[in-house]
């Protein structure tokens, strides 16, 4: 509950005052309605008439007369010819729009004193701001812009240059492939070669060797067939018939 | 109750709850001599010693001194100075409706014969304290006039105005509390703009709630009203004379609009609208009411929108330019035109005049119009409250609430009549500095 009336203290501060004032006026207006009876029983003018002045009056007050011209509210009572707060009137009193010269006067020279003061004390220097804000937004705008125009150039460099860059590198990459597929080649053809030098050498020494036996054969051969021949014929040959002999008999072992 | 137009027109007294200010005075001699003035037995004793120089024509003094006691209930308790001189005016009146003559001279009462016998009486305190104070014992008039007078804070005349009773000033420049509530205002708008000016210099953006609301009105009116209304500089490109130097420093061929001599007049309307409105706001105050409910307050307002007016477009087309510039450019014939062209001369002068009276009766009425509203409808809960019984707990909550809902109605009034003098203001200036 008292939560409730702390949110809402302003409309319930309200109600009261509109209770407390819905009690009080009937209240005040018996008190008032005291003092009033207090002042007619006295001998408030001299000559007594003063209940029903003010007939000269072009109607201004005749809304007084209707019941409340024996109470006494705020001290305003116009039939109380004790208040002379507004005794003496002139017939202007009650014309809203009387004219009071030395008010116009007044207020003219007040306003341009105030004009004057203020020029001086608010309006040049809030002139001075506003414009000195408006010229600092419009250089604002002003470097914004530029900034974004600068921002857009560099982006525009720097896009070429990252476009140049991924060529390079898809060319390196590109080029590093070809480099590689040249070195494999080149390394299996290395390898072929070299096996093929190593088998033709290998088939060279076979032959070498082989080419060797035959001669060592051969050359057993023909020893033992000289020794042989010597043995079967007993007789000595010359280098020159040996030397066909041998011929003879390689020939023979090729043939055969 | 008074007649309520008092409540909204201007006084020479600060009212104030009777309990915030009470009068305690005891004997006559202590009450303000306005007061005293006014007493009835103070103006007898005035009435005795004037008639005694001044007797009416064809009477005694004593039987002038009667016959304005007879008279004097009748006429708001007026002393005898009025008396003569209403008795004389009667006179001459009959005389020149009889005659058939111009009003002849009437007699009248020196002011200052009159001054001196009131300074005598009422410098004779012992007259005062014993005299006076019996009669007032017998009428219990003591006790009444300290209720009166309760509340009641009268305004020093340091000027030597002298007041005819609370609400009137009689003769000399009176200080009334209007008056010091407009010099309240113009040290109030001082204060607070010159404050703002600061916290805003160099261009900083405005912080806190006041500045900005001060900056929105501020905007408003020069970028709303007084450039709109007066054009921008490129408008008064196109003919304006060859004397004029303001025009000079706004032409630029391209480029944004540029305001120079907006932007002149523009202190002017910010005074206007800034004074008027917090004027009308203080009406909403209770105990202290709005300056603008005073014919003489927006008469002298919309003598500045005159001033103005009439010394912008003197810059514009000289003072005798500003004149000749009322009529509006015709094609006429010059036989036509001798003829025409002054009659209506003198139509768009009065028209002129007209223009700026009526500027100063609308916000008159405006606000005098808001406050009867107002009192008129707490009125009717004083007088339900007087009726007395059950009723007045029936009318004083839809009187309650009908003033809270008036008054906002007049918060808005407040501000609409302060945009709409500031914006006529503006029309008008605008208007004298253009070409018809």
């Amino acid at each position: 509950m008292i939560k409730i009336m702390q949110e809402n203290w302003i409309r319930w501060s309200f109600a009261l005052l509109l209770v407390f004032g819905t009690a009080s006026l009937p209240a005040m207006a018996d008190e008032g309605e005291a003092k009033a009876e207090a002042t007619t029983k006295a001998p408030a003018d001299s000559d007594g008439s003063h209940k029903e002045g003010h007939d000269d009056h072009d109607g201004h007050d005749d809304h007084d007369h209707d019941g409340h011209d024996d109470h006494d509210h705020d001290g305003h009572d116009h039939h109380d010819a004790t208040d002379l707060s507004h005794a003496n009137a002139s017939k202007e009193l009650e014309a809203p729009g009387s004219i009071a010269a030395d008010m116009a006067i007044y207020t003219l020279v007040v306003f341009i004193l105030m004009v004057v003061i203020l020029r001086v004390a608010a309006w040049n220097p809030i002139k001075k701001a506003l414009d000195d804000r408006e010229q600092g937004i419009i250089d604002h705008i002003a470097d914004a812009r530029r900034s974004a125009e600068k921002a857009e150039r560099l982006l525009e460099e720097y896009e070429v240059k990252i476009a140049a860059a991924a060529q390079e590198a898809n060319e390196i990459v590109a080029e590093g492939r070809r480099d590689a597929e040249a070195t494999k080649d080149r390394i299996v053809e290395e390898a072929r070669e070299a096996a093929t030098a190593e088998r033709d050498r290998a088939l060279n020494d076979i032959e070498i060797a082989k080419n060797a036996a035959l001669q060592d054969v051969a050359e057993k051969s023909a020893d033992i067939a000289v020794a042989l021949a010597g043995k079967i014929v007993n007789k000595e040959l010359n280098a020159s018939d040996h030397q066909a002999l041998i011929k003879e008999t390689l020939d023979n072992i090729q043939e055969g | 109750m008074a007649n309520p137009v008092l409540h909204i027109k201007d006084a020479y007294f600060f009212e104030v709850p009777k309990f915030a200010f009470q009068r305690n005075f005891t004997k006559p001699s202590e009450f303000p001599s306005i007061w005293l003035k006014l007493d009835p037995t103070v103006q007898h004793s005035e009435a005795e010693a004037l008639a005694a120089k001044f007797p009416i024509d064809g009477m005694s003094t004593e039987e002038s001194v009667t016959a304005w006691h007879d008279w004097t209930p009748n006429h708001h308790h007026a002393p005898y100075d009025v008396f003569y001189y209403e008795t004389n005016k009667k006179a001459v009146e009959a005389e020149a409706a009889e005659t058939g003559n111009e009003l002849g001279e009437i007699n009248s009462i020196p002011l200052t014969v009159q001054k001196n016998v009131q300074k005598e009486i009422l410098n004779d305190t012992e007259w005062l304290d014993n005299e006076v104070a019996g009669v007032w014992e017998e009428q219990g008039l003591l006790e009444r006039y300290n209720h009166h007078l309760s509340g009641k804070i009268i305004i020093p005349q340091p000027f030597g105005g002298e007041l005819r009773n609370l609400h009137e000033a009689e003769s000399g420049f009176c200080l009334s509390k209007f008056m010091i509530v407009e010099l309240f205002v113009v040290c109030f708008l001082a204060f607070v703009l010159n404050r703002y000016s600061r916290a805003i210099a160099n261009g900083k953006p405005a912080k806190g709630k006041l500045a900005n609301l001060l900056e929105t009105f501020l905007l408003f009116v020069r970028d709303e009203i007084a450039r709109p209304s007066i054009g921008s500089d490129s408008d008064f490109h196109h003919g304006h004379d060859d004397h004029d130097e303001h025009g000079q420093d706004g032409h630029h061929e391209d480029g944004p609009e540029t305001y120079h001599l907006a932007d002149k007049v523009t202190p002017v309307l910010w005074s206007l609208f800034f004074f008027i409105v917090t004027c009308n706001l203080l009406g909403l105050i209770p105990f202290v009411g709005s300056p603008t409910g005073v014919f003489g307050v927006t008469l002298g307002l919309a003598g500045i929108t005159f001033l103005t007016t009439l010394i912008s477009g003197s810059m514009m087309h000289g003072p005798v330019g500003f004149w000749l510039n009322q009529i509006p450019s015709m094609d006429l014939s010059f036989a036509i035109a001798i003829v025409i062209k002054p009659m209506i001369w003198v139509i768009e002068v009065a028209g002129l005049m007209i223009k700026h009276a009526v500027l100063a009766i609308r916000l008159l009425a405006n606000m005098v119009a808001g406050h009867m509203v107002l009192l008129s409808i707490i009125g009717m809960a004083m007088t339900a409250a007087v009726g007395g019984g059950a009723m007045a707990y029936g009318v004083t909550p839809v009187a309650v609430i009908g003033a809270t809902c008036i008054g906002m109605l007049e918060l808005f009034v407040a501000f609409l009549q302060a945009y709409v003098f500031t914006l006529l203001s503006a029309l008008f200036i605008g208007a004298s500095m253009h070409h018809h």
